[in-house]
């Protein structure tokens, strides 16, 4: 046989040693990734009711805050089905992460307020190339660290049956990749009595999101995958008790409103924020109406400072990061649509800042350290000059 | 610097004297911006785009920040110790437009001039507390705050339409 192989012309050679590798590599691909999905996690769900506790005969009360408890069972997380040329892969690709905060406000029954945040720079998968990849591509989780779901239409949750599931559709803004788009996010939910357990999830096309990811050789990933979730809620308090439940946003004072509603024309820009939260984000609303648009988002970042320029299309604005050691603050630009995110500053000299306002504070290896205790209390320079 | 970030260069302050909250004349000849007087305190300052003649407009020994131009260009709003006031050009007849125990902080002309819209917290002094815009007429007349829902609000800018 190997005579007969010798015997052929040089290109036939050629292209059949090619041919073959390419079989070796399909194959060897496939049974890779064969191997390395057998442990796909399943589907979100909401598993066993916990024994968390309301006494027998003891009403339900869900006003106030409930937020997400950190455990390690609960994610946020990805799923994705890869292929290889044509041929789905046996498994799915599925990166979670359990770094998540939030919480909704219940008011009665009904659920006003609710907001998740993920740290997409946590998430993993079991294949440390892919989560690699997706710093850089696709998440880009380098330029765009978190992921956020905020409800606009309120849910009524009607009088849920402890330990009995119940199906809602929450309708909220999901933004990924830095791109905000409404969705209807179809979820199990189960009052546990301390706690409150949700679980689903949402069908998304990357491409929607502005993801895109350059194709390795043969490997691709599938137009469509799934956005999932399994969180458990607690009271604002990290107890069940019924005590005085923590401040929503709307119990967060303007301070004393002494001043009417301002009516009249004109748009502004400036940083909301709740007291909670720390963090703040542009928005864009009329001094005559209640609409607002959310033009930067900043549940890890505190964006402040904003200033248009003078054609009325950017924001410049300084972002500082909320973490403990995070970078210093830059200046960002913006257009006034909120598209066109771009930082104009880079760390040229550790502990410098860039932020108009917030010099590092003399000794500070922290500028977001300083933030913290600005926000805490401290006399600064930029606490007089931003009010806040 | 450039709106690209590219070209930056240093136009203003003695190397260890801070100087902060940079606003462009209307017409963009000018840069007013507030600097630390050694062994004083915060002034406003004003200098020429490229960072030639600056001169000092405020002697006060309260802390003045965020100035911000009328459209016109002929007077300058900034904050001083809680209140806004505001003061031509050249720093003559500076007068307060708010008082009282709020904290009122970074004045923004409205594109009009008819308005100055700031943030507003609770208690002077007391940092960290939430914050809410407030708009008044731009002799400090007619206060009245901007619907946030109850979020708090600071760092207030007028979008030109």
């Amino acid at each position: 046989m190997l005579r007969r192989f010798r015997g052929l012309r040089r290109w036939v050679r050629v292209a059949l040693v090619a041919g073959l590798a390419l079989v070796v590599l399909a194959v060897g691909g496939y049974v890779a990734l064969a191997i390395r999905g057998a442990d796909t996690p399943p589907p979100a769900s909401l598993g066993e009711a916990p024994e968390d506790g309301l006494a027998a005969g003891e009403t339900a009360q869900f006003d106030g805050r409930w937020r997400v408890r950190p455990g390690k069972e609960d994610f946020v997380g990805y799923r994705m089905r890869e292929r290889l040329g044509f041929v789905p892969a046996p498994n799915d690709a599925v990166g979670r992460t359990n770094d998540v905060r939030g919480s909704i406000t219940i008011e009665g029954s009904t659920v006003t307020a609710a907001k998740v945040t993920a740290n997409m720079q946590s998430l993993r998968s079991d294949a440390e190339p892919r989560d690699g990849t997706l710093r850089n591509q696709g998440l880009q989780t380098d330029s765009f660290p978190e992921g956020t779901f905020e409800l606009v239409e309120p849910v009524d949750f009607g009088q849920p049956r402890r330990g009995k599931e119940f199906r809602f559709v929450a309708v909220g803004d999901l933004t990924l990749h830095g791109v905000t788009r409404r969705v209807r996010f179809p979820l199990d939910a189960r009052w546990n009595g301390a706690t409150f357990q949700f679980a689903g999830s949402l069908t998304i096309r990357p491409a929607d999101y502005e993801m895109h990811i350059d194709q390795a050789i043969g490997l691709r990933i599938s137009e469509t995958g799934a956005l999932e979730l399994e969180l458990t809620f607690a009271r604002g308090d990290g107890g069940g008790s019924a005590g005085t439940p923590p401040p929503t946003e709307a119990d967060v004072p303007a301070a004393p409103a002494r001043e009417p509603i301002a009516r009249g024309e004109g748009a502004l820009v400036a940083t909301l924020s709740t007291e909670a939260d720390e963090d703040g984000s542009l928005y864009r609303f009329s001094v005559g109406g209640d609409a607002r648009e959310r033009l930067t988002q900043g549940s890890f970042f505190l964006d402040e400072a904003p200033s248009v320029s003078p054609d009325g299309s950017k924001i410049v604005f300084s972002r500082a990061v909320l973490t403990e050691n995070g970078p210093p603050p830059h200046i960002y630009i913006v257009n006034t649509d909120g598209t066109g995110l771009r930082k104009l500053t880079n760390d040229l000299f550790t502990g410098v800042s860039d932020q108009p306002g917030l010099p590092t504070a003399p000794g500070s290896r922290s500028p977001a350290a300083t933030r913290r205790r600005l926000r805490s209390g401290s006399w600064t320079r930029t606490a007089l000059a931003s009010g806040s | 610097m450039d709106a690209d970030g590219s070209g930056e260069r240093k136009l203003s302050g003695e190397p260890l004297t801070p100087d902060d909250f940079p606003a462009w004349s209307p017409d963009g000849s000018m840069i007013a911006y507030v600097s630390f007087v050694p062994g004083g305190n915060e002034d406003v300052f004003v200098m020429n785009a490229d960072g030639s003649s600056p001169r000092r407009l405020t002697r006060s020994p309260a802390y003045d920040y965020a100035p911000s131009w009328s459209p016109d260009g002929t007077r300058i709003a900034f904050g001083r110790d809680g209140d806004i006031w505001v003061m031509e050009v050249d720093g003559a007849n500076a007068v307060r437009l708010t008082r009282g125990s709020d904290q009122d902080a970074s004045p923004r002309w409205s594109p009009d001039g008819e308005r100055i819209a700031f943030t507003r917290s609770a208690k002077r002094g007391s940092f960290g507390s939430p914050g809410r815009i407030v708009v008044m007429n731009a002799n400090g007349t007619g206060a009245a705050r901007i619907v946030t829902r109850g979020l708090s609000a600071t760092w207030p800018e007028w979008i030109r339409s």
